[in-house]
């Protein structure tokens, strides 16, 4: 996949996550490496660039086992950036999804 | 591999300034897998080749073990110095020994043959000049056998010698 694209549709999968709730990299990583197969180092970078771009934040929390994780969660900032995202997926589906479908005939 | 080899792999080809925080992540992501009840084989297999890692991190490969250009300039011309100088008179004296115990070997054929056609056209006795041509052409196949040899390292030798330069023009 082009690594361009691939970023984006990763931001996107990490930014919808957050909206539920915050989570840590581990979960993400678990939950994204199971639906779309991508290696689970893959998502730092995405988070850490999140991040940077202040769609994210982070703070520490005692689990109930363990070290402390990091969490991540989604700011007002990361919300907007999320609809964009998501406009652009739905475009980018209906799009492909009508090439896929019924060729270019009706044009 | 193991968790410290990949981390340190990782660690590697990041920017010091930034390194800890990351690798921290990893140690988390490492930490929350075992508690998870996965080994670090399977979390590395899962994490993926920590060379793409840093590439999305925007940071590619640094080869550290690479000098930098200037240093492999001056060991270049260095060691070029030193074949006209002194290389090429050592290599050059090696060469005139090498050739001059072949050219022993060659001798010592040719006269253990002449002297065992003497056995049949000189008054010495035949048994003397059968055990001193045999003796003296056993002794021409020891040194021969010694040269094959010696020219085979010598030989390795000069190759690497040669390769050498090479090696250092590319700055390893």
């Amino acid at each position: 996949m082009d690594i361009q694209f691939k970023k984006g549709v990763i931001e996107l999968c990490v930014l919808s996550m957050l909206l539920e709730e915050d989570r840590y990299g581990y979960e993400l990583a678990s939950v994204l490496s199971k639906k779309i197969n991508i290696s689970d180092g893959g998502i730092y970078p995405v988070l850490r660039r999140l991040k940077s771009e202040e769609s994210v934040e982070t703070y520490l929390s005692e689990s109930s086992e363990g070290p402390p994780r990091k969490y991540y969660k989604l700011t007002q900032r990361g919300d907007r950036q999320r609809q964009d995202l998501e406009g652009d997926w739905q475009v980018l589906r209906e799009g492909v999804d009508s090439i896929v479908e019924g060729g270019t005939d009706n044009e | 591999m193991n968790k410290e080899q990949y981390l340190m792999k990782l660690k590697k080809m990041l920017p010091e300034y930034e390194s800890q925080e990351i690798i921290n992540d990893f140690e988390e992501h490492f930490k929350v897998g075992l508690e998870d009840g996965k080994t670090e084989e399977e979390i590395i297999d899962s994490l993926g080749n920590p060379i793409d890692i840093a590439k999305e991190y925007g940071y590619v490969e640094k080869d550290k073990s690479q000098l930098p250009v200037g240093n492999r300039v001056i060991a270049l011309i260095g060691l070029i110095f030193f074949d006209l100088l002194i290389g090429i008179a050592i290599i050059g004296s090696l060469i005139a020994v090498w050739a001059s115990l072949w050219a022993t070997v060659v001798s010592l054929v040719v006269s253990g043959i002449a002297v065992l056609i003497g056995m049949f056209i000189s008054p010495v006795p035949w048994y003397i000049l059968f055990f001193g041509g045999v003796s003296i052409l056993a002794l021409s196949v020891v040194l021969g056998i010694g040269m094959i040899y010696v020219t085979k390292y010598a030989f390795k030798g000069l190759v690497w010698y040669g390769k050498l330069h090479g090696r250092i023009a590319a700055g390893e």
